[in-house]
């Protein structure tokens, strides 16, 4: 209940992101799910990262991908290395997945996670705002048109510098305040209330297993 | 069909680059590498918990030399060769550099080293070149398998885990399996041995001590989720194996996938392979090796093109586009952002005025201003002109329209932005005689056709009456939309000229409803005039030369006419949109508004009062710019017909018939529109 209290306007100090953070990381390494906290020299406040990899329809995924890189330049090795070729399944669905991430960051001026999200392709490449619309399948696909997306900006990674999707965090605590004064009697864990909330309208679920965490970890 | 079934068969590794990788490559190459093309020591993982939906097998692999493997994933020591050219990775032995990777998985199998660290079974090579001026990055993944000399075959069909072992042995082996983990982390290649209804769970080194009645199964962490294949790691495994433990009997091999959903861990998808494996021990020669990536099913390198997150220009422009688009996806879904990034538009004056409106434009994501002026900046203008300098005011002043198109660009790289530096001659502003003089002036008069010609919207933003006459003419004729914008001293004006069609242009005179005025019969700057535009800076004091208007003034103005043009392109009749004349309730019915709302003829402020009004005025036909008589006049004779404009001041309104009309008219009434404060902008 004390962690509770100072969250009654709906924000977390750093020091509760911290113990609610590592509290993820360790019950996600208990039950494999995937969740971990990464921290760097240059950042006080460590922040949670998830990964996973999704398969989209080839043929969205084409159009996603472009010639470009298909058209290569250089031409095919006359190698006599892979004549052991019978023994080789053919390559199933290199080009066909997408490897999703998502980064959970405290934010010092709002007082409150961000959550950071990327898609790309098996070579690196980014994916735009359309393209992750457009090529990763699932229930989202309707939900994100609605309104949940209309809150996302690209900025850079706070601590990574590179360039990502944010769900804008001007909205979360009253989100949170709301969520709070419903649930008097729940300790469940602010993280993972706020991501089972805005999650899934960026294609992030979380296990139901979740729901076990309190806010003690 | 059934000898092909025979043969073992496995599913090669594919590459997946982590987002990061080619930034943290790049950053590398320039800080750290340089030139230096020697290769380098990376680590790469493989995980065995592809879910079943996945196409196939998956390995992340990871740039950085790490001291910290995330748990479940098992590392794979890498090489990563980054060439300093395009020829260099084209040209360089790709057979070689792999026989040379197959040598180290050779010795490491022969000296035991790979019994100790059997990571080193599944070493991988990395070929790169990265072209830093474009952000195309070539690459090509090899992951080095030795060939058995005489073919690998499948004793019986694969079987699944369930199938050998019961739930006991299977629940006995996931915790040995998790217990030795703990001592030695992310072990891919492991040992089951069964005796009787026991399993035990140990590391390689221990399958020279077995005993001859246990039953042995070589146990690897299979990235594959086929049910009837293993994963690439096994082949070398199986020379590790050949080599060491040959067997005339069938060699049991178990294929661990471990995976986790919802929080639900399970190996059961694992499979149970008997293979006669045929002996490598006296296999004195490194063996063949295959491994090279395919690409699309070919033996062919990757390119892949990041200018898209990499470039900054890039990244600029996606992310005011992405400012902008939420504004569409959160407030107007009807909002067309890509016609107004399309309009081209062209300033007419860089100042005050001028340099306000590009900023605004760019901000709605217009990508082509281009600014016309010829005057330089002076001392005084970069306080009230926002796109310049105190530096560029030195030195007798850099010009205003070139300086302006830099400035702009250095804001926003992706905005499209030119200046031209002339002047736009003027009614009543004598051209010389000498022939020169008149080429000149012919010569500007092209240029600004030209110009016009070129955009979609023209926006007349200069600090004298006269100086908008020619571009009102020319506009009107070419029927491109003008926005008008202009200062007094605490009042401004922003007006979109009426924009002519067909009809209006042959019978202009049918009666109409004055509350709600056609967009083809709306005039322009100089219809409410009863006096053509003369030499206003003639006979003037320093003060009525200059501009001398409230500072914040210029910024309401250009901010308007900024949002008015914008108004007027998201309304389906563009500039034949009838004008709205109130912003009452009953006056916004849907004809007359566009998703941004109304979309009235002008706009009129009064800063002392902070009042702002609406009205609208019918074109005149006697207009000294946009009435028949000088556009047909124009059309016809062209230049010949301007010259006499300009040098004769009484010719247009002798032409329009205005001087018959024309009274005395009291020169206070008209609002005093000029926006720049610099006697050398409006000579």
């Amino acid at each position: 209940m004390n962690s509770q209290a100072a969250m009654g306007n709906g924000t977390l100090n750093a020091d509760e992101f911290n113990k609610l953070a590592e509290s993820i990381a360790v019950f996600s390494g208990e039950h494999r799910l995937g969740w971990q906290i990464q921290k760097s020299s240059h950042f006080e406040t460590p922040w949670l990262v998830f990964k996973q990899v999704v398969n989209v329809q080839p043929k969205s995924q084409k159009e996603a991908h472009g010639a470009e890189e298909s058209e290569l330049e250089l031409k095919e090795e006359a190698s006599d290395c892979d004549e052991n070729e019978q023994v080789t399944l053919g390559v199933g669905g290199h080009d066909d997945t997408i490897a999703m991430e998502y980064h959970v960051v405290y934010s010092e001026s709002y007082q409150v996670p961000v959550l950071y999200f990327n898609a790309f392709h098996s070579n690196g490449k980014l994916l735009s705002l359309e393209e992750i619309w457009n090529s990763v399948p699932g229930p989202f696909q309707e939900r994100v048109r609605l309104d949940g997306w209309s809150t996302i900006t690209q900025q850079e990674h706070p601590i990574l510098g590179r360039p990502f999707f944010q769900l804008h965090p001007c909205h979360t605590a009253d989100l949170m305040k709301q969520t709070q004064a419903m649930n008097t009697h729940s300790k469940s864990n602010y993280i993972i209330t706020w991501l089972s909330s805005v999650g899934p309208v960026v294609g992030l679920n979380l296990p139901l297993v979740f729901a076990t965490l309190s806010d003690k970890g | 069909m059934s000898q092909k079934t025979e043969q073992l068969q496995f599913a090669p590794f594919s590459s997946a680059l982590d987002a990061g990788f080619w930034p943290t490559l790049s950053k590398k190459k320039l800080e750290e590498y340089k030139l230096d093309d020697q290769p380098k020591e990376v680590y790469g993982y493989y995980y065995n918990e592809t879910k079943d939906t996945y196409p196939n097998n998956c390995c992340f692999f990871s740039v950085h030399r790490s001291s910290h493997i995330p748990p479940h994933l098992f590392p794979s020591p890498g090489t990563l060769v980054n060439f300093n050219t395009l020829e260099a990775f084209k040209e360089c032995d790709k057979k070689a550099v792999i026989e040379k990777a197959a040598k180290h998985v050779w010795e490491d199998i022969i000296s035991r080293k790979s019994i100790q660290n059997p990571s080193l079974l599944t070493r991988f090579i990395l070929l790169t070149f990265c072209d830093l001026k474009k952000y195309h990055y070539h690459y090509w993944f090899a992951f080095p398998a030795l060939v058995s000399p005489e073919p690998i075959t499948l004793h019986k069909p694969a079987r699944k885990l369930e199938e050998v072992f019961n739930p006991d042995q299977i629940k006995s082996l996931q915790k040995q399996y998790d217990t030795l983990t703990k001592k030695v982390p992310h072990l891919a290649f492991f040992l089951v041995i069964q005796d009787g209804s026991s399993v035990k769970v140990q590391t390689l080194e221990s399958a020279d001590k077995v005993s001859n009645k246990s039953k042995i199964f070589y146990a690897f962490c299979d990235p594959c989720n086929l049910d009837q294949h293993p994963g690439w790691p096994l082949r070398n495994y199986l020379a590790l194996i050949a080599s060491h433990w040959p067997s005339e009997a069938p060699v049991s091999i178990l294929c661990y996938r471990d995976r986790s959903r919802e929080g639900q861990r399970s190996c059961l998808h694992s499979i149970v392979l008997e293979v006669n494996l045929p002996s490598m021990k006296n296999i004195a020669e490194c063996p063949k090796c295959v491994g090279w990536e395919r690409n699309q099913n070919k033996l062919a390198p990757r390119v892949v093109d990041l200018s898209a997150s990499m470039d900054p220009n890039r990244l600029a422009e996606s992310s005011v586009d992405l400012n902008l688009k939420l504004m569409r996806w959160r407030l107007l879904p009807e909002l067309d952002l890509d016609k107004v990034a399309q309009t081209r538009c062209l300033l007419l004056g860089a100042g005050t005025l001028g340099c306000n409106v590009a900023r605004c434009l760019i901000g709605w994501g217009v990508r082509t201003v281009t600014f016309v002026d010829n005057s330089t900046i002076s001392y005084s203008n970069p306080v009230r002109q926002t796109l310049f300098e105190f530096e560029d005011s030195q030195n007798g002043g850099r010009p205003k329209a070139t300086t302006a198109a830099e400035k702009l660009q250095k804001i926003f790289p992706g905005v499209k932005s030119s200046g031209h530096q002339f002047s736009i001659p003027m009614p009543g502003h004598a051209v010389g005689k000498t022939e020169a003089a008149i080429k000149q002036v012919e010569e500007d008069v092209h240029k600004l056709e030209a110009l016009i010609d070129d955009h979609d919207v023209i926006f007349l933003l200069m600090d004298t009456r006269e100086s908008r006459w020619l571009p009102t003419v020319i506009a009107a004729s070419k029927r491109k939309q003008v926005i008008n914008a202009a200062l007094g001293f605490d009042t401004y004006l922003v007006l979109r000229h009426g924009m002519k069609s067909d009809q209006s242009a042959k019978q202009p005179a049918s009666p109409i409803n004055l509350a709600c005025i056609p967009g083809d019969r709306l005039g322009c700057y100089f219809c409410n005039d009863v006096v053509a535009p003369g030499n206003s800076t003639r006979d003037r004091t320093l003060d009525q030369q200059c501009t001398v208007s409230r500072p914040g003034l210029s910024m309401v103005a250009a901010a308007l006419a900024v949002e008015l043009m914008v108004s007027l392109l998201q309304h389906p009749n563009g500039g034949q949109a009838a004008a709205d004349t109130s912003a009452k309730d009953d006056h916004l019915n849907a004809s007359l508004i566009s998703p941004l709302g109304l979309v009235p003829h002008q706009v009129r402020g009064f800063l002392a009062r902070y009042h702002t009004i609406l009205p609208a005025s019918v074109a005149f036909d006697k207009c000294t710019a946009c009435s028949e008589s000088v556009l047909s006049g124009y059309k016809k004779q062209g230049f010949k017909f301007l010259l006499k404009v300009f040098n004769q001041p009484s010719f247009l309104e002798d032409h329009t018939g205005l001087t018959v009309l024309h009274q005395e008219v009291d020169n206070a009434e008209i609002l005093a529109f000029s926006d720049d404060d610099s006697v050398k902008s409006s000579e």
